[in-house]
Parts: structure tokens; C-alpha cells; sequence
């Protein structure tokens, strides 16, 4: 008798097997933007300035590249507008940024046609000279996003940054000794959840 | 700066991996001048949970355990559907069975104190269930099967107040020892299965499995300023998941039996890869007020690929010898993880914007989990009554050590991802068969961080 049941036993076996696979799977979805900068002290807009410990590094629209093949997405509230750079310094600027183990502290606010989004990060500086003799600092930066306002008030997320910096003697006759940053390459990357 | 704050660069230098030296550097510039207390959140922490993870991949019926696992060339039970679907074939009678195991799992955590920087404790947590459950039909030449197996049932929880010991400096204060972590993992993957074999030839059966399988993974990871046990610990920092996933997996399997006491096996089973999801949060008083910072970062979890090559003699009626060469791909488990430390690496000038890029300075990869090769070996004697037919079983099976280690010369890194040792387990086990139609066995595996006990029980209709 039960041998002649037992094909009913597969039957809801497999039913089961069919119920588990259409569990729903708990998937994460995140907002991926990606950007680059590209400014330098001949550009308008392009600014920097050194207060106290603080530097600070300002440019605006113009200096974003190639927004269609970077993978941003297509949703004109993360069209940028502006960047500002904010460096903690240790000290004098190159020493800052290359000779702290730790790497340093850095706030970028990216300002976004949906508002602002501000992120809080830990950079590292490697300088390198590259195939013509130039002397640039390869940057790296990773954080999460501290705060945002607007359309960006309630969100958080991961962010990554990989930069070029050129830093070159100030020859203005206020400050002839110190050096600034005068040209920024910079690739950013936010991974955002609303 | 607060004793938070400190405490909080110290633990998490630890999870980015951060080279003593370097991270001592910084904390005497730091002490020294006041200097701010940098963002201490690190793309390595993505790697933290992989740490606490360790478990095997054995057949889950007694009688296989018995065997010192050593059964892919044996494989003629209802366990066959996982174990090797081709060796359903040898099965003339329908049968269903039920598996449940016990296990125990240790390991070593460091909880150092001001006297002894170098004390660890060992922590054990056990899970018990049904591991496995199956049922066999067999028609002519096929066989189908429809079983479910608990693939992984993996718990570890731990607690303690002597973090900061890993540095093994004198420089840090009783508050810094005192640090204290709490870390809970709970893992399961369950596989629904089903199997079909077929016997094309009178030497060859070969099988295949396919299964639905769920992932359920639960991990908390803590760190306070001041003891876990503490009527009001801070906490400081928290790596939580908690993520489910269904993914599919397939079992390939082959038998070659040319003659009556030689059987050959092989099998390929490949791990599902499910996708889980870390939450990162960061409390930071450094400026005066609290401030929460929280991230979610999608990460994979590749459950090993596994092939097994098996051969099994029977030298007398009622004595059989059997041993597997098992291949675990143990590397699958990081696979899909950033395995780079970034403080080994160096800038270097490329064409393409930004015009320069961090690559590693030494080309070796910082975190390694190898693949293990394990010899399995099983003998397995029927002692015959006229009433009941009574299996003896031994075995032993080698168990390479599997956990992730660091390549980077740093003692506190070294001391965080040490290198694991290799480990042998011994088997043993005992059952009796009633008329050929029910089985009940039961088994035990021991080696120094796991032991288990097993029962199963077949019943043939």
C-alpha cells in the first residue's frame, strides 16, 4: 500500500522545492554615480586657498567631463555644478598629504542640480613622476556620505575617489614660498541609497 | 580628542588592515599634537565577516561519515542525490531517509590583558538539525530522487574586552585593552534537490542534481569603548547583515564499477553565489556632538565548488575499503572580495584620466584563502548475526587548514589573520540493518576545532 503512494511523495517534495525557489531574495538597490573633474588654475571658476589648516578647492560646471560615459545615471538631479575640497592639514601642504601613514582628512561637497551632497573621507598621496618628467601626487580616497539636503536630505552611501593633483610653487608676491595645488584630474564615485 | 574616539582608530586600523607600525606612528602624532581624529572607515572592512567563517563540506548521512567521508565511490544509499547522483542507480527498491547531526565548533580569539598581551580564549558554540532528508525511486534503468540538504549550518559567537591586546604594545593605556568587541555569525544554506540517474551500460551509471538553494546569513559585529558586559556600553562601530538569497546549483556525478568489487566515482559540485548586503555604521564624537554615519555595501558569498575523484574494493563480502580525493575550492569564499591591502601599495602614472592610479607595490595578493586538497579513507566491516547484519566503520580524512591569511610581514596583521593550522579527523561508527529494510546508524568525526555526531536512518520499501 504505501509503495503505491509513495509517487505522491516526490509530487510534494517538489513542491516545496518550487515554493523555496520563489522566495523572494532580500537584494540591496543603490543609486551608482560616477563623475570626473578636470580643472586647473587657467579655467574660470577654478579657486584654491589656504586658511589656517584648511585648503580649500572650488570649481564649478565647467570642469566636468564626459558625463554620458562615465556611468552616471540618467536622472538630471546628479547633473554636478559644483565641487568643493576641503583638507584637513597636518602642516605645510605636500608634507600633509604625503608623509601622514593614515593618509588625511578630507570633506568634498559635490553640489548637484537635487542639491548638495557632502561626504566625509580619508585620502592617501603617493608622489610619482610621470613619463615627461612631471611631478604629480596619485590620490586615493574612500568614506561614506556624511550628510545632503534637498532631494539628498535622508540618504547615505559608500564613496571612492582616484585623482590626480598637481601642486606647483605660488609665484603671487603674497606667499612666494608656499606651493598650491593648481591642477586637480579626478574621478568620483558614489554609491548611494536613498 | 575622546577616549572614544582613540579607541574607535584602533579597532578599525585593525579591520583596514593597517600595518602596526604605521598605525603607531599615527597614534603618537596624534597623542603628541592633538591632531584631528582622522575618518577611520576603510573599503577593507568589506572583509571582516569572512574572518569568522569556517566550516566543511562532508556528505551528511552517518554511515558516509563513518567512512572517514570517504564515499563517492560507495554511494548506494538515498544520500546518493548529494553524495554522487549516479550511484542512485544501484538501487532497486524505493527508500527514504532521514539524516540529523550535531555539531561543535571552536576557535581561538585573542582577549589579551595589561600582563598578558599575548592571552587568547577559546570560545564553542554548537547547532544541532535535521541535515538531511531524501527520497529514492527507482524505475528500470533510471532513478529520481528529491531530498533536502543542509548544506551549511555554521554559528560562531563571541565576546570580549581585550582587543586592543593585538597590537602587543606597551604604549597602550588599560582603556585600550579594555575595548571590548562582540561578534555573532549564523549561517545556513539549505539545497532542495532533485536527481536522476541513469544506467546507460552495465559498467557506468552517471547521474546529475540540480537544487534550489537558500542562503540565510546573519552577522553582527560590535566594537564598545569599555567592556560588552557593561550596564551602558558605547558603542562605537557596527558591521551588521542580515541576507537572504536563492540561487541555483547543479551536482554532476559518475559511476565505473568493472568489476563487482571495484567501483570508481567522481562528482563536481558547484556552490551557489548569493549576494549579501553589509551595513557600516560609524558613531563619531570627535566633534562634540554625536554623529552617525551608516553605509550599505553590496558583497558575495560563493559557497566552494567541491570535485571528488573516489575508488572502492572489497576485498571480502563483508569488508570494504574506500578513499576519495576531494578538491575544495576554498578561494571561491573570498573570490568576489577586494583582497588587496591598501597601505602596501604605490602611485604610478597611467595614460588614461586621472593620469594616475595605486596599484600593489609587490604584485602578491594581501589576503589568501588556498584551495584544499583532502584525502579521505574508509573501511567499513559488516558483522553478520543470523538475526541482524551490524556495520563497524573507521576512517580519517586530512582537513588542510581553510582560513583567509594575511601575506603582509606586520605582527598585528599576522596576529589578526594568522595562518591556520592543517588538521586530521578521525571517524567512527556503528548501525545495523533489520531484514534489509530499515538501516539506523550513527557516527562520530573529531579533530581539534570541530566534533560531530551523526544519525541516520534509511528506511526500504
Amino acid at each position: 500500500m504505501l509503495h503505491k503512494s509513495l509517487p505522491i511523495f516526490p509530487i510534494l517534495i517538489f513542491l516545496s522545492a518550487l515554493l523555496s525557489a520563489c522566495e523572494e531574495s532580500d537584494q540591496h538597490s543603490s543609486e551608482r554615480v560616477v563623475f570626473n573633474v578636470s580643472a586647473d588654475e587657467s579655467q574660470a571658476g577654478f579657486s584654491t586657498n589656504l586658511a589656517g589648516n584648511i585648503y580649500l578647492i572650488a570649481t564649478s560646471g565647467n570642469s566636468f567631463l564626459n558625463l554620458e560615459n562615465t556611468g552616471t545615471v540618467q536622472d538630471s538631479l546628479f547633473n554636478p555644478e559644483r565641487l568643493e575640497i576641503t583638507i584637513t592639514l597636518a602642516g605645510d601642504l605636500i608634507p600633509s598629504l604625503t608623509d601622514n601613514p593614515n593618509g588625511y582628512r578630507v570633506n568634498t561637497q559635490f553640489q548637484f542640480e537635487g542639491g548638495i551632497i557632502q561626504v566625509s573621507h580619508t585620502n592617501q598621496a603617493s608622489k610619482i613622476t610621470n613619463p615627461e618628467g612631471d611631478t604629480l601626487y596619485a590620490i586615493r580616497g574612500e568614506g561614506m556620505v556624511s550628510s545632503g539636503d534637498e532631494t539628498f536630505k535622508n540618504i547615505s552611501g559608500l564613496f571612492y575617489e582616484v585623482s590626480t593633483y598637481k601642486i606647483s610653487p605660488d609665484t603671487s608676491e603674497q606667499s612666494s614660498v608656499q606651493r598650491l595645488i593648481t591642477k586637480i584630474d579626478c574621478r568620483y564615485e558614489l554609491i548611494i541609497d536613498f | 580628542m575622546t577616549r572614544n574616539r582613540f579607541a574607535k582608530i584602533i579597532y578599525c586600523s585593525i579591520r583596514s588592515f593597517l600595518p602596526v607600525s604605521v598605525f603607531l606612528g599615527f597614534l603618537l602624532l596624534t597623542l603628541s599634537s592633538g591632531a584631528y581624529a582622522q575618518s577611520f572607515w576603510r573599503k577593507n572592512d568589506r572583509n571582516t565577516f569572512i574572518r569568522n567563517i569556517q566550516f566543511n563540506f562532508n556528505i551528511p548521512s552517518a554511515r558516509a561519515v563513518g567512512l572517514g567521508g570517504a564515499f563517492v565511490a560507495i554511494a548506494d544509499d538515498a544520500t546518493a542525490g548529494m553524495a554522487n547522483p549516479a550511484g542512485l542507480t544501484i538501487l532497486t527498491k524505493p527508500e527514504v531517509s532521514v539524516h540529523y547531526k550535531t555539531s561543535r565548533f571552536s576557535h581561538t580569539e585573542f582577549a589579551g590583558n595589561e600582563e598578558n598581551h599575548d592571552l587568547r580564549r577559546r570560545f564553542s558554540n554548537n547547532v544541532g538539525s535535521q541535515s538531511y532528508l531524501s527520497l529514492v525511486y527507482p524505475y528500470g534503468k533510471f532513478s529520481f530522487s528529491l531530498y533536502r540538504q543542509e548544506l551549511i549550518n555554521f554559528e560562531s559567537s563571541y565576546e570580549g574586552e581585550g582587543f586592543g591586546s593585538i597590537f602587543d604594545t606597551p604604549d597602550l593605556e588599560p582603556d585600550e585593552f579594555a575595548m571590548g568587541n562582540k561578534t555573532r555569525s549564523d549561517i545556513e544554506v539549505k539545497n532542495w534537490g532533485a536527481a536522476f540517474a541513469y544506467k546507460p551500460t552495465r559498467y557506468l551509471s552517471i547521474g546529475v542534481s540540480s537544487m534550489v538553494s537558500s542562503l540565510e546569513f546573519r552577522f553582527f559585529e560590535q566594537l564598545f569603548q569599555g567592556q560588552p558586559q557593561a550596564q551602558r556600553p558605547v558603542e562605537v562601530f557596527s558591521v551588521n547583515n542580515n541576507s537572504s538569497d536563492t540561487r541555483y546549483s547543479v551536482n554532476l556525478g559518475l559511476k565505473f564499477e568493472p568489476h563487482p568489487d571495484f567501483n570508481f566515482g567522481a562528482v563536481f559540485r558547484s556552490g551557489p553565489r548569493f549576494d549579501i548586503v553589509n551595513t557600516i555604521k560609524d558613531i563619531d564624537e570627535s566633534s562634540g556632538r554625536t554623529v552617525i554615519r551608516q553605509a550599505d555595501e553590496d558583497l558575495v558569498f560563493k559557497v566552494p565548488d567541491v570535485y571528488s575523484l573516489g575508488v572502492a574494493y572489497r576485498p571480502l563480502d563483508n569488508l570494504t575499503l574506500s578513499l576519495d580525493i576531494v578538491r575544495v575550492e576554498y578561494s571561491d569564499l573570498i573570490g568576489g572580495l577586494d583582497r588587496n591591502l591598501n597601505d602596501d601599495d604605490i602611485g604610478v602614472s597611467i595614460p588614461e584620466f586621472p593620469y594616475t592610479r595605486f596599484v600593489d607595490g609587490d604584485g602578491v595578493e594581501d589576503l589568501v584563502l588556498q584551495d584544499g586538497t583532502e584525502v579521505h579513507f574508509g573501511v567499513e566491516y559488516y558483522l553478520i548475526t543470523k538475526k541482524w547484519a551490524i556495520p563497524l566503520r573507521a576512517g580519517f580524512y586530512t582537513d588542510p587548514s581553510h582560513v583567509v591569511y594575511t601575506t603582509v610581514e606586520n605582527e598585528a596583521l599576522k596576529r589578526l589573520f594568522p595562518r591556520g593550522s592543517d588538521q586530521v579527523h578521525g571517524t567512527c561508527g556503528f548501525g545495523f540493518v533489520l531484514q534489509n529494510k530499515i538501516q539506523i546508524d550513527t557516527a562520530v568525526n573529531f579533530s581539534r576545532n570541530v566534533s560531530e555526531f551523526l544519525l541516520s536512518a534509511v528506511f526500504r520499501f
